[in-house]
């Protein structure tokens, strides 16, 4: 998708308020990652960024190296702890959750950055649905998605949710796009 | 005439139909056998009712062949004045014929309801089977994909900028994706061993190992 056409549909979907779905292929999550957050952020969007994907450091790098804003993005990190088993110290804009599996913790520190954030009606990008087939049932992820995009919606918050849409079966990406307002397959326009 | 045999047989109406068929007997009955005196041939109708009734409440129609049985030795007896064998004959034909047939309708209803049992249990199995697989696949393909295009992405950086500096943070979170996708495995093969008893014992066992 060329970076216009990225520009006006990503600006179409955040004024909206619209909860989406980004079925991305393996090859091209990380970079449709860098390119939705560089796009928000020029957009002038505050992004809270929740990866159950990358760790932090490693996102920071990445954005960095895209010479992306990074003091309005804002992260909830549910990896880094659980795979490192250390945190780093002394980050401002982070919030670590001990396991990606801890969907109560997980709840929590999206609700208390919202409610944090809220004045700078933020944008929410999920990173990423396929990647929490690892550690949870599919149902449970169904679920736990669907509690968030109605959270997101009642609090007039955009929502991106990022997944390889090849690795979910067709029943969990059917429940899914019941949730969401959008579907969006980058790789087919 | 398909269509009204239909409705005749369909189950709310059946017992609508056996009235009708009982109420004609009795007509024959009285007409044919009380009236111009014919003892034969007309009786041979009463299977009918017994056959049907036979079919569609087993057992419960010998009840109904003893009836037209008494019935029709009554009758006899009040035209002749005397009891003869042919009534009487009839009469026990009427009851065994009806008992053979509800005894083979019975059975084959019996065989159809465990038909019908064994396919639910089937198809039941089979969608726990669906949901199995596509499980696995959600647990365990995609992981492994993406633990795969994570070392791919991390071997090509190597090659082209040397080893990164959050190397070691990289790889260990794939050591634990990959802890992560065993620890799937042995929940998945726990899901399908257990009550399963499809599968025998020893590879229940291994399985679930």
């Amino acid at each position: 998708m060329n970076r216009d056409l990225l520009e006006t549909l990503l600006g179409e979907l955040a004024c909206g308020k619209n909860q989406v779905l980004w079925l991305a292929t393996a090859d091209r999550l990380k970079q449709d990652n860098i390119d939705i957050v560089k796009t928000m952020v020029k957009q002038g969007s505050h992004l809270i960024i929740i990866t159950t994907n990358q760790p932090y450091s490693v996102l920071k790098k990445n954005y960095e190296r895209a010479e992306i804003d990074f003091s309005r993005l804002y992260f909830i990190d549910a990896i880094t702890s659980y795979a490192i088993g250390t945190t780093p110290q002394g980050e401002q804009n982070v919030r670590f959750i001990s396991t990606p599996y801890n969907l109560t913790d997980l709840g929590i520190a999206i609700t208390t950055t919202l409610d944090e954030f809220s004045e700078k009606s933020p944008c929410v990008l999920f990173d990423s649905v396929s990647t929490m087939l690892l550690y949870l049932p599919s149902c449970t992820i169904s679920k736990f998605i669907h509690y968030l995009s109605n959270r997101f919606r009642l609090i007039d918050t955009p929502g991106f949710f990022l997944a390889v849409g090849k690795g979910l079966d067709p029943m969990m990406v059917s429940n899914l796009t019941t949730f969401m307002d959008e579907t969006i397959k980058p790789d087919r326009k | 005439m398909n269509r009204l045999l239909t409705w005749f047989s369909g189950t709310e109406n059946q017992k609508f139909t056996l009235v009708l068929l009982v109420l004609f007997c009795i007509f024959l009955e009285e007409t044919i056998h009380l009236y111009w005196g014919i003892e034969m041939a007309y009786t041979h109708v009463f299977y009918i009712l017994l056959v049907v009734a036979a079919i569609w409440y087993h057992e419960r129609a010998v009840f109904l062949a003893i009836v037209l049985g008494v019935m029709h030795v009554v009758v006899s007896y009040s035209v002749f004045g005397e009891l003869t064998w042919p009534p009487l004959l009839r009469a026990m034909m009427f009851i065994l014929v009806t008992a053979i047939v509800a005894v083979i309708s019975a059975k084959k209803d019996e065989y159809q309801e465990e038909l019908v049992e064994s396919k639910k249990v089937i198809e039941a199995n089979h969608e726990v089977l669906i949901a199995y697989v596509a499980e696995c696949a959600n647990r365990l393909r995609h992981p492994i994909e993406i633990v795969h295009d994570n070392l791919r992405e991390l071997e090509r950086q190597v090659e082209l900028e040397g080893p990164p500096g959050d190397l070691m943070i990289r790889l260990q979170l794939q050591v634990k994706n990959t802890e992560q996708i065993i620890l799937n495995l042995h929940e998945l093969n726990q899901a399908i061993v257990t009550d399963n008893k499809q599968i025998p014992e020893a590879y229940r066992e291994f399985i679930g190992r």
